[in-house]
């Protein structure tokens, strides 16, 4: 073989040692930087957020690039790289038939509701406020406690119409502040 | 040449607007497929959707509805030794809330005194209503049960309705704000306040009924519910006017008819309630009376028996009139007028693992009730009578009174739900 022919294979072995361990090494570094401004910026808010932990970045799977992922935003920047937290709200009203308490789960890519009323229901209506649009609707068979899961992102529109007694009587509740 | 004009640009007017009604409209379109329905759409920016021309009525499910039976055997007492025993059944249809917030609901009743035979003595039409709810409003229309909706009490008052809890009319329920001002928009959750309407045809018996309008009743009802420390409270004021003067001590009076409510109750299982009701404002003396109770809910259970439910309950007449023929008065025959007396009315609701239990006792003389009309005190042999039933349980729906104020009527149920 001649030494000319060496110098390309050379030089792709010893490409790992000019460019460190993962080519990808500054887009997972900016990304991460994103993610944790992000979060620390909706921390601002007035919602009530579970306390933020890495569980979400340890229980990935190891190897591959998620192991290199995590290990590099740990030594590149201070915070922890974390995936979205579910966020937690409660909403109540008194209503002339019945009080009303929504507990909203948001999960990022959608949503779920527990409701839970002093009266017997027998249906519910989800509605965007800003266009009147009903998102998701069912009737009950005179139920203390329903669960609406909206595949939706949660937005700061949305409110339920609770239908109370055997006239069903429209009771509703905003679920946002 | 002139009214060709006309008519030409009349014809285009109406050419463009036949054209602007075929064009899809922004509006996102109802899907008649299912109870829950999800749209694609996650922005609030509403898609453009080609709206149907026709929309089909919601399929008939078998999971669109509840049907629910009621078996029951019950004693009856009228405290001189006239005991009777029957049997009902009752059947309860509901349809619930649809993709177009629709709801209906329709209730059969027979009943059959015991005896060999299979025939049932007694077929009762008891509700038959359809409701639209919108999440603003609701409206119903049909045979409907008001009790719950028209006062706090479980045996007398409802005095406006002569102490009928079902009447047939149409009823419009609508959720407002009683204060003036500028609404904040962030706080766009329904208030603890509402307005609800009745139109009733009549509330005479079906033979005296008629649905001319001559005999109708209207009712507006304005309601609060709110909370004090940890008493939820309701308060009610209704008021009601006929159209035509039947009688001067009811509330088909031609002036009007009044009554206020309230309800108090802590830890969701123990209420106390009382309603005040005038059944002609303009004779206020005669007409008016006052209920209060107590309701206590979810007891306890000791082994196999459970006590769910426990009243006590009391009619004080406000005001007496020995010419009320409604409160035991005669002013034909003088000589037979009593004054009405106060009543008590106790309840006791247990349940044997899945049987219920349920005694009730009262002293009851249907005072305020279309049901102590007769012929003496009406002098009308024409009249057909009763005019309306009495007091019912709030359960078991059966009127029921004593044979004097100093005996106790006496009514025992034995039944199942399922």
């Amino acid at each position: 073989m001649r030494p000319s022919r060496l110098i390309p294979v050379l030089l792709l072995l010893a490409a790992p040692a000019f460019c460190g361990s993962d080519p990808f090494e500054n887009v997972i570094t900016k990304w991460a930087w994103a993610i944790n401004e992000l979060q620390s910026h909706r921390r601002e808010s007035p919602v009530t957020y579970p306390p933020v932990n890495s569980q979400s970045s340890q229980t990935a799977p190891s190897g591959g690039h998620h192991a290199v992922k995590n290990h590099k935003a740990e030594t590149t920047t201070t915070k922890p790289v974390d995936l979205p937290a579910p966020i937690k709200s409660t909403f109540k009203a008194n209503t002339a038939w019945t009080g009303i308490t929504a507990n909203v789960i948001d999960f990022g890519t959608h949503f779920t509701v527990d409701v839970t009323t002093d009266q017997p229901a027998n249906g519910w209506a989800l509605k965007r406020q800003s266009t009147k649009e009903i998102v998701l609707k069912g009737s009950l068979n005179n139920q203390f406690y329903f669960q609406i899961d909206c595949p939706e992102k949660f937005v700061r529109d949305y409110g339920i119409t609770v239908f109370i007694g055997d006239n069903s009587y429209p009771c509703f509740i905003q679920i946002f502040q | 040449m002139r009214n060709s004009a006309l008519i030409l640009i009349g014809l285009l007017f109406a050419f463009q607007s036949a054209i602007a009604k075929a064009k899809p409209t922004p509006t996102p379109s109802v899907s008649p497929t299912d109870t829950t329905i999800a749209t694609d759409s996650v922005t609030p920016t509403p898609t453009p959707v080609k709206k149907a021309h026709w929309i089909p009525w919601p399929p008939i499910r078998e999971e669109a509805r509840t049907i629910t039976f009621s078996v029951n055997g019950a004693y009856y007492d009228d405290g001189d030794r006239r005991g009777s025993s029957f049997s009902f059944v009752d059947i309860k249809a509901i349809r619930k809330i649809d993709e177009y917030f629709v709801t209906g609901e329709g209730s059969i009743r027979f009943l059959s005194a015991t005896s060999t035979t299979d025939d049932a003595k007694q077929i009762d039409l008891r509700t038959a209503k359809v409701t639209l709810a919108e999440n603003w409003f609701s409206a119903s229309v049909g045979r409907m049960d008001v009790s719950e909706m028209l006062t706090t009490t479980r045996f007398f008052g409802r005095y406006p309705l002569m102490g009928l809890r079902r009447v047939t009319g149409a009823c419009l329920y609508l959720p407002v704000k009683f204060l003036v001002g500028i609404e904040d928009y962030r706080n766009v959750s329904s208030p603890p306040t509402a307005l609800t309407f009745w139109y009733l045809p009549n509330i005479f018996g079906d033979t005296t009924a008629n649905v001319s309008g001559t005999q109708s009743l209207f009712l507006a009802q304005a309601r609060a519910r709110f909370k004090v420390s940890k008493i939820q409270t309701v308060l009610l004021i209704n008021y009601g006017k006929s159209k035509s003067d039947f009688f001067n001590y009811s509330s088909i009076n031609g002036n009007g008819t009044f009554s206020t409510a309230a309800e108090f109750t802590v830890a969701n299982n123990y209420t106390a309630y009382g309603e005040f009701g005038i059944q002609n404002t303009s004779m206020t003396s005669g007409t008016s009376a006052f209920t209060y109770g107590v309701s206590l809910k979810r007891l306890g259970t000791f082994g196999p028996f459970s006590i769910d439910d426990l009243i006590f309950e009391m009619q004080v007449p406000v005001s007496k009139d020995l010419n009320n023929p409604f409160t035991g008065g005669d002013a034909v025959f003088p000589e037979l007028a009593v004054l009405p007396q106060s009543a008590l009315y106790i309840k006791l609701k247990a349940r044997i693992r899945g049987i219920f239990v349920e005694a009730d006792i009262t002293n009851n003389q249907n005072d305020f009730t279309f049901a102590d009309l007769n012929r003496l005190n009406t002098n009308s042999i024409n009249l057909p009578l009763p005019l309306g039933p009495g007091y019912e349980s709030d359960s078991t729906q059966i009127p029921f009174r004593s044979n004097s104020y100093d005996k106790y009527a006496m009514l025992i149920r034995v039944g199942i739900q399922f």
